[in-house]
């Protein structure tokens, strides 16, 4: 007899084995020409220009981190949602307790303004002088 | 779900600590800009767990599953970290730093976890949970030492302490997760019979302990894990400087004693109170060389510092170095030496704390060269220092002496007698840097351009004041301090 | 022939048909796609190949085989080639535990209309659906080029952010079930008892979040192709851009899918119990009747690409941070007082 997570992995193991055949097949079946060009990377028709690892605004990585809290504390909501019709009062009790401290960090973060994302200003390039004016 | 229940009625301090903070962060969210309101939260939170606290000595009891237990020990060292914290709120509305930087009033509640963390290290006898707890006061500290923002240097030493504070408790947990693998439990007193049943000749034994000791050693700031502290105290505000001297180095001292204590030591001596360690693992010789180095480094690296600041880190150092001498003695008599040698450190670092602050308000530096002819400017405000200094360095009629005095009988009484030299041959170098400070104040002219009297508001007096008061008083009546001291060195299962 | 190879066999079986039919149904969606487009921007769309252009999708498959596979110069090249191939996988095993109907009864024998019914069931996907930004993230980072990385950078961060707000509607769902099993959700939606009615708000904002997750218009900002080119897969091409492509129908309809069964009843047709009809002939009808759900909901995937411009990145943000969870989480803290309240 099969377990659930079983045929889980079954299922999985045959997912694999069609992405494995197509990537054979095309390995198989593509041409090969290879050109310095065609490997380059791509930029538009440009070389590229500097290290491709640029830094990125931090707003990611207060993002990740506010992230990280929540989806912890989600995690400490499942198994109370799942036995909260059978304790009643006291898991409601007990959750308005944590849900009270989650709902106050998320405000916090709010009017901090942490979850705030900026809207971008594009800078528009002003040219300190009109290209089409004579200058004769 | 019954044991919980009857937990939480012995977890009262420690949930009014939450709720104080809970209401303090939305006091913030609301008043939106500095103001006292929050503090005046604060301290009354603080007051509050503090009466809980009192109501608790005596009580013996094992809460949360073996968890935290509460014991006089652990109410000494709570009673301890929520004095001083109410100290340091009070410190961070007169420091000029603290109103200047970017954030509304984040540190009092801040402050406040805190001493939640310390209050936690302070009773768990599970390793767990003194990790966790451990763990809270860290991430709280690394916050508070990079509390302005704009300043590079604070910045600076934030990042410096993540990145150590890190790496030490990384390999704390390394080793507790060996100790674990080796006895089977994460609860300390059962480590403690499993271990001395087994006897302690294996080898990895004292890896764990070196592991360990790094971890509780980062805390406390004992020699070879110490080199955060000068950066970081010189980077961080000067109310977080003298919280972290004070509340974070005494919770390191809490987990570090009942952790040795307890869990090298054999468990069936623990009664009748002739205290004996576990055959092999000899840790006494281990936190020696620490305690020796901590005072030699501290205290002569202290002598070449023209920063007050990094000054007093390593003083801070080395008076580590000389509480780990009571633990040495590991008995009775040493941790009561080392409750009065706590009580008259957090007193006199508070005091000292405070009187850099109210001159660093003023001077915008805590370069001692800008110091000269202070006394001239502010006559009260040096003798305050004069006198935080002198108990400092351990001279007589000061609670200092007291400290130091019941330590050295300590060990002389257990025959360790070249010790006990040692320690006093550095107070007497330490008495050198303490009392420079002090020329430079009292017998240098102040420079010409800036001679000007100083005047603070009446509140800043009152406060070094109150501060004075018991440094000279418990000096020369000192009966109620030891009284206190004797009744809390007692921890659960532990006569 | 034994008990258990005759359990394999079955499970083999109905995999098979499962796979089978999913990966029929992504490449015919492409299509859908397409032929919706044309019809709401007023053209033909594709038409000629088969009757109304019905083997294109075989024809495109052919053509990307038959592409060459680059892989630049600087780019990991482990990495590169794993990254479409998690994208695809796990877009696929999120249907493992999806019930697609009742049971059937053949040749004496109950067979489960669901290739596995794990205890978890919506944990699991949940699970599967944060594994997924792994096959984008690492598809951006590991081309080295700058389109790449900004277009992964984006969808990491999209998808994390609209992660919360559907484990929170979520919630909702498990209160009033008091289960992770997806099977007995469904058997608990019978007549009209869809949680779409009992939980609208949890359905609103697990929609708008499934619309995130899957990348789709109007929050496909990791491939805006104004701005990144390609996205996450400029540096793709052959078999592996295939993959991320069939990975974002084969989203589409497994979210589809999930919505289907947490909120519109599953393969739940009302009152068809009523009617007297053979049980074959009810298990099929359940069949189908989950599979006209799905199909309604990836038309309306596709009918919203073509109707809604895209966000702007810090609307998108503040949407998913400022919106959809506080609103996740009002709707988690209301259900938990109508359920304390009026308890049945």
């Amino acid at each position: 007899m099969l377990t659930q997570f079983g045929q889980v992995l079954i299922f999985m193991i045959i997912a694999a084995g069609f992405v494995a055949v197509a990537f054979i097949a095309a390995r198989l079946i593509g041409p090969k020409l290879p050109s310095k060009g065609k490997n380059s990377t791509y930029e538009c028709g440009e070389d590229t220009e500097g290290d491709t690892w640029l830094k990125f605004n931090v707003r990611y990585y207060v993002i990740a981190l506010i992230f990280i809290i929540f989806d912890v504390e989600i995690v400490f909501l499942f198994p109370w949602a799942v036995v909260f019709k059978e304790m009643g009062l006291i898991a409601f009790i007990e959750m308005a307790i944590f849900l009270i401290i989650l709902i106050l960090g998320f405000v916090y973060a709010y009017a901090k303004g942490d979850l705030h994302w900026d809207k971008p200003r594009p800078v528009i390039p002003a040219l300190d002088r009109q290209i089409f004016k004579s200058e004769i | 779900m019954e044991q919980t229940i009857i937990s939480l009625k012995n977890f009262i301090p420690e949930c009014v600590l939450i709720v104080t903070i809970l209401v303090c962060l939305l006091a913030d969210l609301i008043v939106r800009k500095k103001s006292a309101v929050v503090a005046v939260i604060g301290i009354a939170g603080l007051f509050v767990s503090g009466w809980f606290v009192i109501g608790q000595f005596g009580v013996k009891e094992s809460v949360f599953f073996g968890m935290v237990v509460i014991d006089p020990y652990s109410v000494f060292f709570k009673l301890l970290f929520i004095v001083s914290t109410v100290f340091i709120i009070l410190f961070s509305l007169a420091s000029k730093e603290i109103k200047d930087s970017t954030h509304t009033n984040e540190h009092v509640y801040l402050m406040i976890s805190l001493t939640l963390g310390a209050n936690l290290m302070a009773s768990s006898v599970n390793m767990l949970m003194m990790y966790l707890a451990l763990e809270t006061v860290s991430i709280t500290s690394y916050v508070l030492a990079g509390y302005m923002k704009k300043s590079k240097r604070s910045s600076e030493a934030a990042m410096k302490y993540v990145i150590y504070g890190a790496a030490s408790s990384g390999i704390m947990i390394y080793a507790m997760s060996l100790l674990y693998g080796y006895t089977g439990s994460m609860n300390i007193f059962e480590i403690s019979s499993i271990l001395s049943k087994m006897g302690g000749t294996n080898p990895m034994l004292v890896i764990v302990m070196v592991m360990i000791l790094a971890g509780f050693g980062y805390k406390i700031s004992s020699v070879p894990f110490h080199f955060w502290t000068p950066d970081v105290y010189e980077g961080a505000p000067i109310p977080v400087t003298g919280f972290l001297a004070v509340t974070s180095s005494a919770a390191g001292f809490a987990v570090l004693i009942r952790f040795f204590s307890v869990t090298f030591l054999k468990s069936t001596t623990m009664l009748n109170g002739s205290l004996q360690i576990i055959d092999g693992i000899r840790w006494t010789e281990i936190i020696i060389v620490l305690s020796v180095a901590s005072m030699i480094i501290g205290n002569f690296v202290a002598v070449w510092q023209m920063s007050f600041k990094r000054l007093l880190a390593y003083s801070s150092i080395a008076q580590g170095g000389y509480i780990m001498l009571g633990l040495v003695v590991a008995n009775q008599q040493g941790l009561t030496a080392i409750f009065v040698y706590l009580v008259a450190y957090m007193i006199m670092n508070l005091g000292a704390f405070y009187a850099l602050i109210m001159i660093s308000n003023k001077l915008n530096s805590d370069d001692i060269n800008d110091m000269k002819g202070f006394a001239y400017r502010a006559p009260a405000v040096a003798v305050g220092m004069g006198i935080f200094m002198f108990a400092l360095s351990g001279i007589p009629a000061t609670v200092g002496f007291v400290g130091k005095f019941y330590l050295f009988s300590a060990l002389i009484e257990s025959n360790m007698i070249w010790l006990a030299l040692v320690g006093m041959m550095n107070s007497v170098v330490s008495l050198f840097f303490y009392i420079k400070v002090l020329k430079y104040m009292f017998l240098s002219k102040p420079d010409e351009e800036n001679s000007g009297k100083i005047y603070y508001g009446i509140a800043g007096y009152v406060l070094l004041f109150i501060l004075v008061i018991p440094t000279l008083l418990l000096g020369i009546y000192f009966g109620p301090i030891v009284r206190f001291a004797e009744m809390s060195a007692v921890m659960f299962g532990l006569k | 022939m034994p008990e258990w190879l005759i359990d394999i066999l079955i499970t083999l079986t109905k995999i098979v048909i499962v796979e089978g039919v999913i990966l029929t149904a992504v490449a015919y969606s492409v299509y859908a796609e397409r032929r919706v487009s044309a019809f709401t921007q007023n053209r033909i769309g594709p038409n000629r190949v088969g009757p109304a252009g019905l083997l294109q999708p075989l024809v495109d498959v052919v053509k990307l085989l038959m592409k060459e596979d680059i892989v630049p110069a600087k780019a990991n090249r482990l990495v590169h080639a794993l990254a479409p191939g998690i994208s695809i996988l796990v877009a696929l095993s999120t249907f493992a535990v999806i019930p697609f109907g009742d049971k059937i009864l053949l040749a004496g024998r109950e067979i489960k209309l669901q290739i596995a019914d794990v205890n978890i069931g919506i944990l699991y996907i949940l699970a599967l659906v944060s594994l997924g930004v792994y096959g984008v993230t690492l598809s951006g980072w590991s081309s080295n080029s700058k389109y790449s990385l900004l277009g992964g950078l984006r969808s990491s961060a999209q998808m994390i952010s609209y992660e919360l707000s559907m484990g929170l509607a979520v919630l909702g769902v498990i209160l009033i079930n008091g289960s992770f099993e997806l099977d007995t959700i469904v058997q608990n939606q019978f007549g009209w008892k869809w949680n779409i009615i009992l939980q609208p708000i949890g359905f609103l904002t697990f929609l708008v979040s499934a619309f995130a997750e899957t990348n789709r218009t109007p929050f496909d900002l990791p491939e805006a192709e104004q701005e990144l080119v390609g996205g996450y897969h400029t540096e793709y091409s052959s078999m592996k851009f295939a993959m991320f492509f069939l990975a974002e129908y084969a989203n589409v309809i497994v979210a589809s899918s999930v919505i289907t069964t947490l909120y519109l009843g599953g393969w739940q047709f009302p009152y068809l119990q009523t009617f007297g009809l053979p049980d074959m002939l009810v298990s099929i009808l359940q069949v189908l009747a989950f599979c006209g759900k799905v199909f309604l909901m990836v038309l309306f995937f596709i009918w919203v690409r073509w109707t809604i411009p895209r966000f702007r990145y810090d609307q998108l943000m503040n949407l998913g941070w400022k919106a959809m969870l506080p609103l996740a989480l009002a709707n988690l803290v209301l259900t938990a007082i109508i359920l304390t309240l009026f308890k049945t």
